[in-house]
């Protein structure tokens, strides 16, 4: 298929694809993995080593819960688990669908889709949402997941 | 054309400003991006798995930012940043197995 010639306006979206890719075959793996023992690593299979130790929630906390969840098509309880979860698979099947359409046609897609900014606000949603499990958790004595 | 064309005066007032103004900014999107990613996977050591993607990802887009920018520090932090997530997460990798291995077999 010939290409459009269109120019992405953020500088890193061929790089982000490229990762991308490659994260493609890991998320395929995983899937298989979790078709095979997804309600065993799901369901306390194995526990988190620093919430064993420090009975605190670490950033993933919740992570396998939100993959088992989606997997399963029940997204709002997946977004309660951690809601990174369901924002990247979100953004990751946009950017690569979108990066594909401006890449090959020459109308479709959004040549100005701002993929590092989504990235950086993916991780601060991870941050802010382990800070505010262990706010809960310490001051209010509420375990949330 | 002379009518048009600027005076030793005006290019000695203007001229420099007018160079600055074209010179387009350096693009360092990558290495503030590799250093964010170095950032996080240090403040996530805990969690080894997604720890060690992002630690690789950081370093990869660091050492690309490195050769497209004239920037010095933040490209390097973001490789220093992105190697010490890397051991943090193999380190606690192996804490986690230890652990695991000292519940599993002592308590």
């Amino acid at each position: 298929m010939k290409k459009s010639g269109r120019i992405f306006k953020d500088e890193l979206t061929g790089t982000w694809f490229i990762i991308g890719l490659v994260f493609a075959v890991f998320a395929v793996v995983g899937i298989i993995v979790f078709a095979i023992s997804g309600d065993y690593l799901a369901f306390g299979g194995i526990p988190c080593g620093f919430q064993q130790v420090t009975h605190l929630y670490c950033p993933g906390c919740g992570g396998t819960r939100a993959t088992w969840y989606l997997l399963h098509g029940r997204f709002i309880r997946s977004a309660y688990m951690h809601p990174f979860v369901p924002y990247y698979v979100a953004d990751y099947l946009f950017f690569m669908v979108n990066t594909l359409l401006v890449t090959f046609t020459k109308k479709l897609g959004f040549s100005k889709y701002p993929v590092t900014i989504t990235i950086y606000v993916g991780l601060g949603l991870l941050l802010v949402q382990w800070i505010v499990k262990n706010v809960v958790l310490i001051f209010f004595h509420i375990a949330l997941i | 054309m002379s009518s048009s064309m600027p005076t030793v005066e005006e290019v000695m007032q203007n001229g420099f400003e007018d160079l600055s103004q074209e010179a387009p900014p350096p693009k360092n999107g990558a290495t503030i991006t590799g250093f964010v990613f170095g950032l996080v996977s240090v403040l996530c050591c805990c969690m080894p798995c997604f720890n060690i993607v992002l630690a690789v990802v950081g370093l990869i887009v660091s050492i690309i930012g490195k050769k497209k920018t004239y920037m010095e520090a933040l490209p390097i932090w973001g490789i220093c940043l992105s190697i010490l997530g890397i051991v943090l997460s193999i380190t606690s990798f192996i804490g986690f197995i230890v652990y695991m291995f000292i519940c599993y077999f002592y308590v």
